[in-house]
């Protein structure tokens, strides 16, 4: 539960979203997307606090619509976020194996679609790192792809997910020549 | 003095772009460094040109280290080294940025670009350059012609009608009959959306348009909003492509600053605004019911039709949706409709962009004419398999549609020709695989990917694909008996028929297409548990070969399961542990020697005759 000083702020935060973008029932995706960009992630309780400000939106719709569409997430994000791409071009040169390594380094199942809503976690327990995979980013050409962050890797092997993940905890800037 | 253009799209991005504009800027200033957008050659990612005291020359897979490298080898008398020779792709007296014709190289010169006529030519980034440089027609050209004349929206529906066009992103229907139907509607209130939500993995060129040419697609809209009456468009980009997003949004902004958009543009009485809104992760909104849905601040469910858009669609008023690449053509389509009606058949007429990826050589975007084999885009011009593979198949189509085999590659690129075999052409996603893959781990690939994007509306679509990927799963571990195919087949047929959108209609073609043409691979696993494929990790294991192990280690120290046990130095020690094995691939990525074999149940036994088990 958000302390009070934490849930003033959240709501300060809410109110600026709601004023830029409306509260109109077509704003509700560009709500979810604003206070995901801030948070990280989508926080229950302000879900009510959106529907009590808007005269179109009503809790339970929002929360369907934050729970039907993949970019949302329900739960913190870690500090670093991986999305492994599971596009056909990446399938088909070794995504699997890609994923299957980095799970098993960061002792984690992968979360995609509604499995993030689940109770499994998709994040380490120093709060490092969220994975997740994705299903094609557009860059079937340099396959497998990941995206760390903002950040795209292409025809990634095994070898580079674990030096990638190295560098990170070791903070350094991880590129493959 | 050194200038240099550096190909920028995702993949340049992804390639080291930033780096290598960063390495450039030690040699020259930065108003010297262009960044047209990605040319669509994937594979030479990243490409750099540079010119030189009158000559232009086209680098590949440019890397930092090169930098120095090509500068001095162009700058001074030591010429350039043989590791920056075999990179120039083309060398010559004019840039290859003005004009395709310029390189040689088979992999443009044998593509017919319309679609893609601007990229990698002109600056996104620049409402300028798409102005005066863009090819076959001057950017906004047609649009300011069209209003100037108080071109009749009618005439302009009977030239697109003689293009024979047909909407790019899958559904293939008539762009003249969905534009008068809108048109013809009486109502007061109109829209157009640009349907940017290119969610089949495997297809990328949307993305790049909208990277790469926005403006094309920019103009197409408004060509199509002037024709049907709508004073107001939607641009609905993925949220997956962030580059995307931000480009078109520069795009906007700069033909808003040119009063290209607004109240009366260029003093007539056509007014025009637009708005980008950005998806949120579900295939499904790339069905035009459930776009809509989406913009309205819905879960992206789709709606039965009729009604469809064009009489009734967002907020209920009349809407035109079309596909990115449908836009980009359009200005081209109108100001060179006679050579448009040469190219393709009587019923695909003109080009289509097929994004080329997977077991290829030369993967990247490939515009084409209707018509042409998928032989010769994947020889000719893709270069045809990695060496030392064959080429077992290619999936035309994505997750809607088909795995077709070797021997229907002379197969003619049309909407009715592809039909035939079970696939479709969808939005142009083109995998080619070797005997790399496996077809039924590829089948279920493609049900998992349906499956967990069906939006749950038609009991069929939802519980049926995730029965057929159950059976599928179970096909892949070893379990897999024969009534699992007549299982396949009947829930194939039940979910086709009772779907109501595209996404459940079409989900089951991956599987009825390997069914039809890779049967001997599902009766494989079944009565023999063997994956020809060598990709279902339950058929499968890795094993260190005594006779090339050098006992080095380096397996051991780097798997992250710690299922590999030896001594170093000492040959023939080194064993996987299978139950400890999750088959990630590490040690065969690592090992200098090539002694890791993934065997297959086949191989084993004869492995296991000669070395015992491990």
């Amino acid at each position: 539960m958000p302390n009070n000083k934490d849930q003033v702020h959240q709501e300060e935060v809410l109110e600026t979203i709601l004023k830029n973008v409306g509260t109109k029932k077509e704003d509700s995706i560009k709500i979810l997307q604003e206070m995901q960009k801030i948070f990280g992630h989508i926080p229950i309780e302000s879900l009510k606090y959106i529907s009590q400000k808007s005269n179109e939106i009503s809790a339970s719709e929002l929360y369907s619509v934050a729970t039907f569409y993949n970019q949302f997430r329900l739960k913190p994000l870690g500090k670093n976020l991986i999305k492994i791409c599971h596009g056909t071009a990446c399938h088909v040169r070794g995504a699997a194996n890609i994923s299957k390594t980095v799970e098993e380094i960061l002792g984690l199942v992968s979360s995609d679609t509604n499995s993030n809503k689940s109770e499994q976690s998709d994040t380490t327990k120093d709060q490092l790192f969220t994975l997740t995979s994705v299903a094609c980013i557009g860059c079937c050409s340099i396959a497998p792809a990941a995206m760390v962050n903002e950040k795209i890797y292409g025809k990634l092997t095994s070898k580079d997910a674990i030096k990638i993940l190295e560098d990170i905890k070791m903070n350094r800037n991880y590129n493959i020549e | 003095m050194i200038k240099c253009k550096i190909f920028e799209g995702s993949c340049g991005k992804a390639a080291g772009s930033e780096i290598l504009i960063k390495e450039f800027e030690k040699f020259t200033q930065a108003e010297n460094i262009e960044k047209p957008g990605c040319i669509g050659m994937c594979h030479y990612e990243a490409l750099v040109e540079v010119y030189y005291k009158g000559q232009y020359t086209l680098f590949r897979n440019v890397t930092e280290k090169d930098v120095l490298k090509i500068i001095t080898g162009l700058t001074t008398d030591r010429g350039i080294e043989s590791s920056i020779e075999i990179k120039i792709v083309a060398t010559g007296k004019d840039s290859f940025t003005e004009n395709y014709k310029n390189i040689s190289d088979s992999y443009l010169k044998q593509q017919t670009r319309i679609a893609l006529r601007n990229i990698g030519i002109i600056d996104p980034m620049s409402i300028d350059s798409y102005k005066a440089k863009g090819v076959g027609v001057s950017g906004y050209k047609v649009i300011t012609d069209l209003l100037k004349n108080k071109t009749e929206g009618n005439e302009i529906i009977n030239i697109l009608d003689r293009s024979g066009l047909r909407g790019r992103g899958g559904a293939g229907f008539k762009t003249s009959l969905k534009w008068h139907l809108a048109k013809e509607n009486k109502a007061t209130q109109k829209y157009v959306i640009i349907n940017g939500d290119e969610g089949d993995p495997g297809a990328f060129m949307d993305r790049s348009l909208l990277e790469g040419d926005p403006h094309s697609v920019l103009e197409g809209l408004m060509i199509a909003a002037y024709t049907i009456g709508a004073n107001f468009g939607y641009a609905y980009i993925r949220a997956e492509y962030p580059l995307a997003i931000k480009n078109f949004k520069k795009a906007i902004d700069d033909a808003k600053k040119a009063k290209l958009l607004g109240e009366n543009i260029l003093g007539s009485n056509f007014s025009f605004d637009i708005k980008i809104k950005e998806g949120a992760g579900a295939f499904v909104c790339g069905e035009e019911t459930a776009l809509i849905a989406s913009i309205e601040g819905e879960r992206g469910m789709p709606k039965l039709r009729p009604p469809y858009p064009p009489e009734k669609g967002l907020f209920n008023y009349p809407t035109v949706i079309n596909n990115v690449e449908t836009l980009a053509q359009i200005p081209w389509i109108i100001a060179n409709i006679e050579q448009f009606t040469t190219l393709g058949t009587p019923q695909s007429r003109g080009t289509k962009v097929f994004a080329l990826a997977g077991n290829i050589t030369r993967g990247g975007l490939v515009e084409i004419p209707m018509g042409t084999t998928i032989r010769k885009v994947i020889y000719d011009i893709g270069g045809g398999p990695e060496t030392g593979y064959k080429v077992k198949g290619v999936q035309l189509g994505g997750p809607s549609g088909g795995c077709l085999p070797d021997y229907l590659l002379d197969t003619p690129i049309t909407y009715e020709d592809i039909q035939k075999t079970g696939a479709i052409i969808g939005s142009g996603g083109m995998i080619v695989f070797d005997e790399r893959t496996c077809m039924v781990d590829l089948a279920k690939y493609f049900l998992d990917f349906t499956e967990k994007e069906s939006c749950g509306k038609c009991t069929f679509c939802r519980i049926g694909t995730l029965r057929m990927k159950e059976i599928l799963e179970k096909i892949t571990r070893g379990y897999g008996v024969l009534d699992d195919i007549t299982k396949l087949e009947s829930l194939a047929k039940s979910i086709k028929e009772t779907s109501l959108c595209g996404l459940g209609q079409s989900a089951p073609n991956p599987v009825l297409t390997t069914l039809e043409y890779f049967m001997d691979e599902y009766l494989e696993h079944i009565e023999q548990k063997v994956c020809r494929g060598k990709r279902c990790k339950a058929l499968i294991e890795y094993f260190i070969s005594p006779d090339r192990c050098t006992a080095c280690n380096l397996c051991s120290k780097s798997c992250p399961a710690n299922a590999i046990i030896g001594k170093t130095k000492e040959k023939g020690s080194y064993k996987v542990q299978t139950d400890k094995c999750i088959k990630c691939g590490v040690c065969k990525d690592v090992c200098k020697f090539n002694a890791v074999d993934i065997l297959s149940k086949r191989d084993e036994k004869s492995f296991a005759e000669i070395y015992g088990k491990n």
